[in-house]
C-alpha cells in the first residue's frame, strides 16, 4: 500500500478532507456546492445551513490550522459538512464576496 | 402452587423385590454393583443387623436368613421412566430428582376449571398409572419439600410414617381406592402393596411437618450429624431456631432447609424437556452384541433413524444420549452435550463416535438405546461470540499471508485510534497495516 496521503509513521489518516468547489451569499455562507471526486456533477444549492463554528488549533506552530466548519443540508436533503481553511484563503469565511468561488479553501469532511 | 411427590423409597432395593414378591416376608439386603457390601437393606433386615455399608459377610453373620439380591440398573432404570410416565399422565411438568422421587407441577389442573374437577382425582390417576408393584406412594402439598415429606409419610397400608413427636394428624390421609374416583385394584402381592397418598393443606404444612425426623431435610450428611449432635432432631425443633443462627451454622443449605421445615420451601421445579424436544431410537440384539464395531454399527443406524423422525426433521440436537443394556440388566450410559447444536449426521456421529470406541461395556449389549435430546426449533445457527470470532482470525491470517507473498505488501489495514480526543477529524483514526 504505498500512498502520499500516508504518514511517516505509517499510518493512513481517516477522514481527510475532500477538496470541494463553494460559492458564498453575501454573508459568506454556503449556498451552492460542487462536490468533487467521482461525487461531481452539478453544483448542489445549500437549502439549509443548520451549524457553524470556528476551530483554531496549533497556534503556536509554524503552520497553525484555522477553519469553519458549517453543517449544511444541500437539494435533496442530504446532510454535509464543509469548511473552509480560513488561513489559507484570500478572504476569510464570512467576509467574502458573494457569488465568489473559493476552490482550494473549502473541504466537505466528515466531522 | 400445589405439587405433587410420586415416591419410592429405597428405589433400587425396590425394584428388585418387586421382581421377586416371594421375598417380601424375609430380611433382604441390595448388593452394591461390585457384589461386596450392602448397598441397602429392608427395615427387617436393618433390624436384625445388615445395614447398609457393611460387607456382605458381616451382614449374613449378622443375619444369617438374610436373603441377597444383585442390582439391575436397567431394570432401575425402566421402573423410574414409569414412574416418571406416570406423573407425566397428570401434568406436563414433571421433574426426576433422582431415580424413585418424581415431582409434578399441579398448578391449573385441580378445581371447578381444571381437567380433575375433584379433590382426590389427580391423586387416584398418578398412583393408577403408577406401577403397583413398587408400592409408590404420593404426597400432594403446596411446597415442593412438604409434598416430599407427606410421600414419605405414607406407609403402605395407610399409616403415617416418621412421626418423631406426634402432632395432631391434620392431613387427609386415604389409601389409592378410597378416594373420590375409588375403583383401584389392590395390586398383586397383597395388601402391604397397596398404595397410597396424602395431601397437606397449607395451612397444615408447619403442624404436619414438626414432628418429622429433622433426616428428612435437603442437608448432606455432615451438617445432619451437626443437628444430631446438637439434639435437634425434629423438624419443629430446626423451625424454631432463628434463620440467622440457622444460617450462620450451615449456609445457604441451612437456611433453605429451615425454610423448608417451616412448610416454605423456595425451591421451584426444574421440569425435564416436553417429549417433543427428544426423539428416542431403540434396537435390540439378539445375540448379544459383543464386538465394538457392532455396537458401533447399530448406534450408527440408531442416529440415522433418529434424524428421519419427523419430530428432528429441520431440527438441531444439543444432546447425544447412549444407553446400553447388558444381557444380565446391567446399565451403561454416556451423555455428549453438543458444543454447537447441529442436525449434521456427521458431526453427530463424530461426537458420538469416541464414547463408543473408549467405552467399557459392562458386558454383552442386548439393548441400545439413542436419544436425541434438546431439539431446537431453530433451522440455522447462531456463532459463538469467541470461539468463531478465533477460527475467523486465523482464516484472516492466512489469507493476508496469502496475498503478501502474492502482491508483496499486505492488502488489508486495521482501524486504530490515534487521537480519538483531537478536534481535527482526520487526526483521530487511521489505518494501520495489517501484518500477521
Amino acid at each position: 500500500m504505498t500512498d502520499k496521503r500516508r504518514r511517516a509513521d505509517g499510518l493512513l489518516p481517516l477522514g481527510l478532507p475532500v477538496p470541494v468547489r463553494v460559492q458564498v451569499d453575501a454573508a459568506g455562507l454556503p449556498s451552492t456546492v460542487t462536490l468533487g471526486g467521482q461525487q461531481g456533477g452539478a453544483p448542489l444549492a445549500v437549502e439549509q445551513v443548520d451549524e457553524a463554528w470556528r476551530i483554531a488549533e496549533e497556534w503556536w506552530r509554524e503552520t497553525p490550522l484555522g477553519r469553519t466548519y458549517y453543517r449544511v443540508i444541500v437539494d435533496g436533503g442530504r446532510p454535509l459538512m464543509l469548511f473552509h481553511d480560513d488561513l489559507a484563503a484570500s478572504s476569510p469565511a464570512g467576509t467574502g464576496t458573494a457569488g465568489a468561488n473559493l476552490e482550494g479553501d473549502w473541504y466537505e469532511q466528515r466531522y | 402452587m400445589p405439587i405433587a411427590c410420586l415416591l419410592v423409597p429405597s428405589f433400587a432395593l425396590a425394584c428388585e423385590l418387586a421382581e421377586r414378591p416371594s421375598l417380601a416376608s424375609r430380611p433382604v439386603a441390595l448388593a452394591d454393583i461390585a457384589g461386596l457390601r450392602v448397598e441397602d437393606s429392608t427395615a427387617e433386615a436393618a433390624r436384625r443387623g445388615a445395614r447398609p455399608g457393611m460387607t456382605l459377610r458381616e451382614a449374613v453373620a449378622f443375619c444369617p436368613s438374610l436373603a441377597v439380591v444383585t442390582p439391575h440398573p436397567a431394570r432401575a432404570a425402566r421402573a423410574a421412566e414409569a414412574l416418571v410416565d406416570a406423573m407425566a399422565m397428570v401434568s406436563p411438568l414433571v421433574e426426576e430428582a433422582a431415580p424413585g422421587t418424581v415431582f409434578a407441577d399441579l398448578v391449573g389442573l385441580v378445581g371447578a376449571s381444571g381437567l380433575y374437577p375433584e379433590r382426590g382425582m389427580v391423586e387416584h390417576a398418578v398412583l393408577e398409572a403408577a406401577p403397583r408393584a413398587l408400592t409408590p406412594r404420593l404426597g400432594v402439598a403446596e411446597r415442593r419439600f412438604t409434598a416430599y415429606a407427606a410421600a414419605r409419610s405414607v406407609t403402605a397400608g395407610g399409616a403415617a410414617a416418621g412421626e418423631v413427636a406426634v402432632g395432631e394428624a391434620p392431613a387427609r390421609y386415604f389409601p389409592a381406592g378410597a378416594g373420590p374416583a375409588s375403583g383401584l385394584e389392590v395390586g398383586e402381592v397383597g395388601e402391604a402393596s397397596v398404595p397410597a397418598a396424602l395431601r397437606i393443606e397449607p395451612d397444615e404444612a408447619v403442624t404436619f411437618l414438626a414432628g418429622k425426623p429433622v433426616e428428612w431435610l435437603p442437608l448432606d450428611g455432615e451438617r445432619r450429624e451437626r443437628l444430631r449432635l446438637l439434639g435437634i432432631e425434629t423438624m419443629g425443633a430446626f423451625a424454631l431456631l432463628p434463620r440467622h443462627t440457622v444460617e450462620a451454622q450451615f449456609g445457604v443449605a441451612g437456611g433453605r432447609a429451615w425454610l423448608a421445615a417451616r412448610g416454605e420451601d423456595p425451591t421451584a421445579l426444574r421440569p425435564r424437556p416436553f417429549a417433543r424436544e427428544r426423539v428416542i431410537e431403540q434396537a435390540e440384539a439378539q445375540p448379544p452384541l459383543v464386538s465394538r464395531e457392532a455396537v458401533q454399527l447399530t448406534t450408527q443406524q440408531l442416529l440415522g433413524r433418529a434424524l428421519r423422525q419427523p419430530r428432528a426433521q429441520r431440527r438441531f440436537v444439543r444432546v447425544v444420549r447412549l444407553r446400553a443394556v447388558t444381557e444380565d440388566g446391567r446399565l451403561w450410559e454416556r451423555t455428549q452435550t453438543m458444543k454447537e447444536p447441529t442436525g449434521d449426521r456427521e458431526r453427530l456421529w463424530t461426537a458420538v463416535r469416541p464414547l463408543l470406541e473408549y467405552a467399557d461395556y459392562p458386558g454383552p449389549i442386548a439393548e441400545l438405546e439413542l436419544e436425541l435430546g434438546g431439539l431446537t426449533a431453530e433451522s440455522g445457527r447462531q456463532g459463538g461470540l469467541f470461539v468463531d470470532r478465533t477460527r475467523v482470525r486465523e482464516q484472516l491470517d492466512e489469507m493476508v499471508r496469502h496475498m503478501k507473498v502474492r502482491y508483496g505488501q499486505s492488502p488489508v489495514a486495521r482501524v486504530v485510534d490515534v487521537e480519538p480526543w483531537s478536534r481535527i477529524p482526520e487526526r483521530r483514526h487511521a489505518l494501520l497495516e495489517y501484518d500477521p
